[in-house]
């Protein structure tokens, strides 16, 4: 606990440093806030009239300070593009992104786990062959010709999927859910694939050289019970860490399908709102995003835990 | 409303330079929008053909021969998203937004299909004195707003004091009294006063007659008292829930995904026989950039319909529209003209100099733009009127794509001045940067040393707005309308105010002679007489080589072959039809529109 109680308060700070940087950021951006607000073509008086409302007036830690402030009793302010509450676009924007990212992640990780398995087993045979240069094919496909190719396949051709997603809640119609998200989620899914299996199975190939895995053959157990019980657990390390530190590529990955397959969520809000000057809108995405990041980093540190006893028991001995 | 090229674009900047250019196309909307844009149509919804002709756009047939079905859900993509809200006095609002709009809100008048201007909330034709300058208005009785208030007297007024002083849509104001960019609510007041319940009177600045064109426009159209008041009393989110007098009811708003509207049960207009309107349950739009996209969920009948200005799109509406697999409307006249506008109120600009503008004009070979970027769809632009425009002429004296003499001006300036440094400002538009690329090697062919600056879309529209150095030329599309007066704000030398201060004029073009024909096509009541000043104007600029057209826009709108009665909605008299494109063509009125089931 206290292992977790240490982690959660850098979490608190780098999340703080994240919002602090992305607002000196904002802050540093060109032009005249108070005209990216407004829109150009007002007289003067409006002009010092908005920046009297949105308190540009002040220094930048008053501003700053003033909208963390805000931010945390929930008023994230109003989007100068929409004139809709920014919490609102959140709200309505952020389960379709989540979604899309666990999906993604889940299914890579899925199908990822099983191939990266049997290609460590296969080492050098042709199965491993094909898979790794089936891994190599998709890797060489960007997402958003991925996502045209998936499209026209399924979409047009099969009409299997539709062509463009909406966002539907779980619990309103599991079905209408996933049929939406299958085509978005598997364009997202297909790069991490071939990241994950090609990650697992290296690591892999060396675990099978271990002592302790010539010992449990010479027990006699089964190649599945070696790979499953014995060799898997030691050769996640690098699959979780890339797991994690690729959830900034998800991220990237939702603002190219969510435009390709006009869907919903955070990375097409973030979008349209830096095509607006939406100063407000812009920079809550960005800690929002940045929250998911290092929420993702804190988990993956409290799984490897889990996962290591070593780990466990060194950070018990201090 | 007016963009930059990206007539091909298949992505979503191109989608977005649509939306962002429309921060102007809120002037547009004032620029005269229905005053008569509207364009000839065809339409052969389900019918199983298609035509581009450019003839009068006909009564849909399927109307005729079919009973209107009331029922059903319309589900239709949108290129762009509105901003920053639904309020008429502050939306910037182009083609996407128009048609949306034009839901939920009514104007006072309305174009027919023979150009004509006929009342719409109005209940009878506007009458004026002998000099034109004052104006009375009959508001239709019988009318009510979402919220259950009557529109009279007063709720005009509120709407049109408040309109004629906000943002750019004031500038359509201008010539009232008491109204313009800038101007105070109070001062307008004693331009528009309401003189009984149900009557206004409006007094302008100078003789007016064409100022029932105005009427048409989004500063025309009429919202709920109570809910104006909330919006500019200071309630910073209610503009995003309109409330106006349309046939349908605004239900929800996500900004950059879908807009719902519902029937408006208490709707004040019946249809011919009597039935109520509109047909439709509601109507449900989805935001979708991408050109790709939208077609894509077009063609797995995710949409019902979709307007497109895309030259590869609209080609393969015509085909398909042409073989049956769907129903298509294509609307080719009274457009807007993409062109390259240049910066020629610039002190010390090599554009301040005839001759390297007549260069620029000269070298620029249209056709190969058109070919490459638009996919030879759209018609060659000899001038910034479009066919059907008041002032279009067949020849206006564009030499066109004549290099050796634009290269013969340039050595003659080079000679006296030395070599133009110019700068291409584009938008990071793959289109668009194409075009510019093009455009540039042809000038730098001529002689001038040209260098493109990409810049962010709305950086661009500052840039052009505030007369920034770093502006001399982009591309530009603009100037859809039907009478000269729909221009004046564009033209006229008292919108090209100083660098620094926004205008409209955007090249801060200053010539007496348009400032002239412009004054004068105000006053003129005479239809004849306008023309005849209009062709002058469009003689003018291109004999002056203040501009560089390049193409004339096409809007196509592909259908599904079940939707009926697409460009059959009426107007309230019930004998004449409505105008689809009114100012903004690709927007379609949706009263009369109904499912075949």
């Amino acid at each position: 606990m206290k292992y977790v109680g240490r982690k959660l308060v850098r979490l608190v700070i780098v999340v703080l440093a994240v919002t602090m940087l992305t607002f000196l950021l904002m802050s540093l951006l060109p032009g005249d806030k108070a005209i990216a607000i407004g829109g150009p073509g007002r007289s003067e008086e409006e002009y010092d009239q908005i920046r009297e409302q949105w308190g540009l007036n002040d220094p930048l830690p008053v501003r700053y300070l003033t909208w963390l402030g805000n931010t945390l009793t929930g008023d994230m302010g109003v989007s100068s593009a929409f004139n809709v509450p920014v919490s609102q676009l959140i709200k309505d924007r952020l389960p379709v992104s989540l979604y899309l990212m666990f999906y993604g992640l889940s299914l890579a990780l899925l199908v990822s786990i099983p191939l990266g398995i049997i290609a460590a087993y296969q080492a050098n045979r042709p199965v491993d062959r094909v898979l790794n240069t089936g891994a190599f094919g998709l890797l060489s496909v960007p997402n958003f010709v991925m996502a045209v190719l998936l499209t026209f396949l399924f979409a047009l051709r099969l009409q299997w999927f539709p062509a463009i997603s909406e966002y539907v809640a779980p619990w309103d119609d599991p079905v209408a859910h996933f049929k939406n998200l299958f085509l978005p989620v598997v364009t997202i899914a297909i790069g991490e694939i071939a990241v994950f299996m090609r990650l697992l199975r290296s690591d892999m190939v060396s675990t099978l050289q271990n002592d302790f895995i010539t010992m449990a053959r010479a027990k006699g157990m089964t190649s599945r019970h070696i790979l499953t019980r014995h060799a898997f657990r030691p050769s996640t390390f690098s699959l979780i860490t890339a797991a994690a530190v690729n959830v900034g590529a998800l991220i990237g990955g939702t603002i190219v399908v969510e435009q390709a397959f006009a869907l919903p969520g955070m990375g097409n809000l973030i979008v349209e709102a830096i095509a607006r000057r939406d100063f407000l809108v812009v920079q809550m995405c960005v800690v929002v995003f940045s929250i998911i990041f290092v929420l993702a980093n804190f988990f993956v540190d409290l799984m490897y835990a889990a996962i290591d006893p070593r780990i466990r028991h060194a950070r018990a001995l201090g | 409303m007016h963009k930059t090229h990206d007539r091909a674009r298949r992505r979503s900047p191109g989608k977005l330079i649509a939306a962002g250019l429309v921060g102007f196309a809120i002037l547009a909307a004032a620029c005269g929008d229905d005053g008569g844009n509207a364009q000839e149509t065809t339409t052969t919804a389900g019918s199983g053909g298609s035509s581009t002709a450019v003839t009068p756009a006909p009564p849909s047939t399927t109307v005729a021969e079919e009973k209107p079905v009331p029922g059903g859900v319309l589900k239709v993509g949108v290129e762009a998203e509105v901003s920053p809200n639904w309020v008429p006095g502050q939306m910037q609002c182009d083609s996407a937004c128009q048609l949306r709009a034009r839901t939920f809100f009514e104007p006072l008048m309305a174009l027919d299909t023979n150009n004509k201007l006929q009342p719409y909330l109005l209940a009878e034709e506007p009458t004026h004195n002998a000099d034109y300058t004052v104006w009375t208005l009959k508001i239709r009785d019988g009318v009510t707003f979402h919220d259950g208030t009557k529109l009279d007297a007063a709720a005009a007024v509120k709407n049109l004091t408040r309109n004629c002083v906000t943002g750019f849509i004031g500038l359509a104001f201008q010539g009232i009294k008491g109204c313009g960019f800038g101007g105070k609510i109070e001062e307008a007041q004693t331009g528009i006063v309401a003189k009984d319940a149900m009557t206004i009177e409006v007094t302008t600045k100078a003789p007016y007659a064409t100022f029932p064109f105005l009427l048409t426009t989004q500063g025309a159209f009429m919202s709920a008292p109570a809910w104006y008041d909330k919006v500019f009393g200071g309630d910073q989110t209610a503009g995003s829930s309109p409330v106006g007098t349309g046939p349908f009811v605004f239900d929800s708003w996500k900004p950059g995904d879908t807009l719902k509207v519902k029937k408006n049960p208490n709707y004040w207009r019946k249809d011919k026989d009597g039935n109520a309107l509109p047909y439709l349950d509601g109507v449900e739009f989805r935001v979708i950039a991408d050109e790709l996209t939208r077609k894509s969920a077009f063609d797995a009948g995710q949409l019902d319909l979709m307007p497109t200005d895309n030259g590869e799109n609209i080609k393969k509406f015509r085909a398909d529209g042409q073989s049956g697999k769907i129903g298509y409307l294509e609307q080719s006249q009274l457009g807007e003209t993409f062109y390259i506008l240049l910066h020629v109120g610039q002190a010390g600009s090599p554009l301040q100099d005839k001759r390297v503008r007549c260069a620029l004009l000269r070298a620029t070979d249209k056709k190969t733009l058109a070919e490459t970027t638009g996919a030879g769809v759209f018609p060659l632009a000899n001038g910034l009127f479009s066919p059907g425009e008041q002032g279009y002429l067949e020849d206006n004296g564009n030499p066109g794509y004549t290099p050796d003499e634009a290269k013969k001006l340039m050595d003659e300036y080079i000679a006296e001045k030395g070599k133009p440094k110019l700068i291409y400002s584009t938008v990071p538009d793959q289109t668009a940067l194409q075009a510019a690329e093009l455009t540039v090697g042809w000038w730098k062919a001529a002689g001038a040393d040209v260098t493109i600056q990409q810049i962010e879309q709305s950086k661009l529209i500052t840039n052009a707005l505030l007369g920034d150095d770093a502006f001399n030329a982009f591309g530009w599309r603009n100037h859809a309308g039907l009478v000269l007066d729909n221009q004046y704000f564009w033209w006229h030398s008292s919108s090209a105010l100083p660098k620094g201060a926004p205008a409209l004029n955007f090249g801060r073009m200053k010539d007496p002679e348009i400032d002239r024909l412009l004054d004068a096509a105000r006053a003129e009541p005479d239809p004849a007489k306008q023309e005849a000043l209009a062709e002058d104007v469009n003689r003018r600029l291109i004999s002056e080589c203040y501009v560089i057209p390049t193409t004339w826009a096409i809007w196509g709108i592909g259908m599904n072959p079940n939707i009926k009665g697409v460009g059959a909605s009426t107007l309230p008299d019930n004998t004449s039809v409505l105008r689809d494109g009114a100012g903004f063509p690709g927007q379609i009125w949706l009263y009369q529109v109904w499912l075949k089931k």
